[in-house]
């Protein structure tokens, strides 16, 4: 509730220029309603809706309805989207591509989803690909980083990242990552933290490039994910042998690297990644150097560690957000 | 009763209507930086993902810090007193007390936990004081109980720190008490419930839609109170919960082709009520509830949809994604320029980049699970990222 005299009281006391005060006043007697957040979530639900009602009536219908009349139908639906985005695209740029209207972007995301039932069909069906599994991902992967990237796409961006792992032979999604955990597979922790690697490094290179920057976010979001999490897979499954400090090292180097990064950006999200990775790294060291003891001595000593680690992390956390609230 | 500095809060207001006005540029930098340096504020306040990760961390810090002191004690039987949780209740409220007044924290993460840590243990400590006395509790009064002390506690915490959650903690443990006592003491109690929720519900939004005029500090918690009165209206009358909730409590099984008394009117509650809501939104301007109103044409569908089979999955499915599709694009093409004081465009581009950051991260967990769902179905997540290929992996 802001008090009605407010804009007058400022102007009256000089804070604010009698222009800004006629521009304050007339927005406030002209109150526009605005719909938009409102209309955007029941564009992405018909999206969503249409898409997975699509392919649960080819799934149930895969025998009656012709193969070609389903392929014909898809294609025309990922056809018309894309004809309408190149229609209506703005000419690429480097920088942040203001969406040419509030439907653009859903189109773009219903004709990605459209073009990868597609291919799946015609992989499933006629085996165009052949048992050349890697490219039947390695196809609509490209499409969609292309797609992500032409149009300025943050949503079918994160589409291809996860096609990038679904190629690398894993998934992406940090809950599948957790839910189907395996610590026995060394090639999967590799294949894993290689991936988490390469997404940081593209993260990196596309602001040190000044290439699409504002893709960075979501590059670094699933890097920083997949990476930590496959160090600490990697740490457990050496945990016998005497390398297994050697994954913790590289994961304490590899935040203090990034924490550094997050105070230059200011980012609070990566900043508090970080630091919640790290510490369940180090909790995960005096854990077990406390389990050698192995007597009520360490149970109080661990109550210890936690209690001061806490304070200490929560003083920290406080500290940060004054910090770069106050640069 | 509120323990903030009111003055901080109305700058609070103050600052954050003047930043809104800069991002539409009615206002230059010089002016909006006197202004807050006129109208200061001095609270502390983390961000979304600071609040969230202070959160954890306050948590784990209490949560070690009692482990350790129960352990200490362990040998006493001071442990298992109800004076014991009050005693731990009362020192988190007075951890609680300092870092706001003392340290000034507001919507931080650490205020957050201390409230959730020191309600729960004082409803625990007042919980198990009143259960083990004279008092000889049967069958709903324990409910009963639980329900109050929750609605007495979460209040005081809502008053005290105007926060939100314990608002919605507050009215549901309200409506929880009130569904118990009329259960055990009211008179044909299975007939009457839905009407008398509905009416609770009613007044409790009038209510708030009131004093929020006056109330301003407790603006939040009282729009909180809004949006959970109208979907607790809308469900009292809808016809499922009333079916199911009605039948379990009678402890009776329906059979599919009996009915419960006044269906009609269940029914064209639950119909009818979304577009009423829609239609007042709309009317009033009120972004509550055209909101509430779009969730619940979704809970009315799916009511129908449990009893009566129209269609297959997928071609419900199709056709809404189509119906939902063709809406938005129409009324997107009709409200392109301005009408009756509505507009599609973004007034206030808050956040905007965060808006897409968050919305593409629902991409992602919406469709990027699809594509491992795909091994050992014949074309399961064909649909999404190619995966009906990958399963052969």
């Amino acid at each position: 509730m802001i008090p009605t005299d407010l804009y007058k009281t400022l102007k009256d006391n000089g804070t604010i220029s009698a222009e800004s005060f006629d521009k304050l006043t007339e927005k406030q007697q002209s109150s526009l309603f605005s719909l938009h957040w409102e209309l955007k979530t029941l564009l992405y639900l018909g999206v969503v809706l249409l898409s997975g009602g699509l392919g649960i009536l080819i799934y149930k219908n895969i025998d009656s309805i012709g193969h070609q009349a389903i392929l014909a139908g898809i294609a025309a639906i990922c056809g018309g989207c894309f004809y309408y985005c190149f229609r209506h695209k703005n000419p690429f740029s480097r920088e942040l591509l203001k969406s040419p209207g509030v439907l653009f972007d859903y189109v773009v995301l219903l004709g990605c989803l459209s073009f990868l039932t597609f291919t799946g069909y015609l992989q499933y069906q006629y085996q165009i690909f052949g048992t050349h599994y890697g490219m039947a991902t390695f196809i609509p992967m490209l499409v969609l980083f292309y797609v992500a990237y032409e149009f300025d796409h943050l949503g079918v961006l994160s589409m291809a990242i996860a096609n990038l792992a679904v190629w690398m032979g894993v998934s992406v999604t940090p809950s599948s990552l957790l839910s189907n955990a395996n610590f026995d597979n060394q090639t999967l922790i590799y294949t894993y933290l290689l991936l988490g690697l390469i997404l940081l490094l593209v993260g990196f290179f596309s602001e040190r490039f000044n290439f699409k920057k504002h893709f960075r976010f979501s590059y670094l979001h699933f890097g920083i994910h997949i990476s930590f999490i496959a160090l600490l897979f990697a740490y457990f499954n050496h945990y016998d042998s005497a390398t297994a400090i050697l994954w913790l090292l590289i994961l304490f180097g590899l935040g203090y690297y990034l924490y550094v990064d997050a105070m230059r950006h200011k980012s609070f999200y990566f900043m508090l990644l970080v630091i919640l990775y790290s510490y369940v790294a180090t909790s995960i060291l005096v854990f077990r150097l406390l389990d050698g003891m192995s007597n009520t001595d360490s149970i109080y000593m661990l109550c210890l560690y936690f209690i001061i680690s806490a304070a200490v992390l929560i003083l920290r956390i406080i500290r940060l957000n004054k910090q770069i609230k106050a640069s | 009763m509120i323990i903030y500095n009111t003055t901080w809060l109305k700058h609070l207001i103050i600052q954050d209507q003047m930043k809104k006005a800069h991002r539409a540029n009615q206002l230059s930098a010089e002016e909006l930086q006197a202004i807050q340096h006129k109208y200061p504020v001095g609270f502390y306040s983390s961000n979304l993902f600071l609040r969230i990760g202070l959160f954890l961390v306050t948590t784990t810090l209490t949560s070690f810090a009692f482990g350790l002191l129960s352990l200490l004690l362990s040998n006493s039987h001071i442990v298992e007193s109800p004076g014991y949780f009050a005693f731990l209740g009362i020192l988190s409220y007075v951890a609680l007390e300092v870092a706001v007044r003392v340290y000034h924290h507001y919507k931080s993460g650490v205020d957050d936990a201390l409230i959730w840590t020191s309600g729960s243990l004082l409803l625990t400590a007042l919980y198990i004081f009143l259960d083990k006395s004279a008092f000889s509790f049967k069958g709903y009064v324990d409910e009963l109980l639980i329900s109050g002390l929750v609605f007495l506690l979460s209040t005081y915490f809502t008053l005290r720190f105007a926060h939100m959650a314990m608002a919605l903690l507050s009215f549901c443990a309200f409506i929880a008490f009130i569904f118990f006592a009329w259960n055990s003491y009211g008179f044909y109690t299975l007939s009457t419930m839905p009407f008398l929720l509905i009416i609770m519900a009613t007044m409790i939004y009038f209510f708030a839609l009131q004093l929020v005029k006056k109330y301003w500090i407790y603006q939040d918690c009282l729009g909180m109170l809004q949006f959970i009165s109208l979907l607790t209206g809308y469900a009292a009358g809808n016809y499922f919960v009333v079916r199911e909730l009605g039948s379990s409590m009678n402890h009776v099984v329906l059979l599919p082709d009996q009915d419960i008394p006044y269906a009609w009117f269940f029914w064209l509650w639950t119909f009818c009520i979304p577009f009423v809501y829609i239609a007042m939104g709309l009317k009033r301007k009120d972004i509550v509830l055209i909101r509430t109103g779009l969730i619940l044409i979704a809970a009315a569908c799916f009511t129908l949809r449990n009893y009566h089979h129209i269609a297959s999955i997928e071609w419900i499915l199709v056709s809404s994604g189509a119906l939902l599709l063709a809406t938005s694009y129409g009324l997107i093409r009709y409200l392109k320029t301005p009408k009756y004081g509505f507009t599609v465009a973004e007034l206030d581009s808050d956040h905007i980049l965060d808006n897409l950051k968050v919305e593409s991260l629902i991409v992602s967990g919406t469709f990027g699970d699809g594509t491992t769902a795909a091994e050992g179905s014949r074309m399961g997540g064909g649909s999404f990222g190619g995966g009906g290929a990958s399963s052969d992996f």
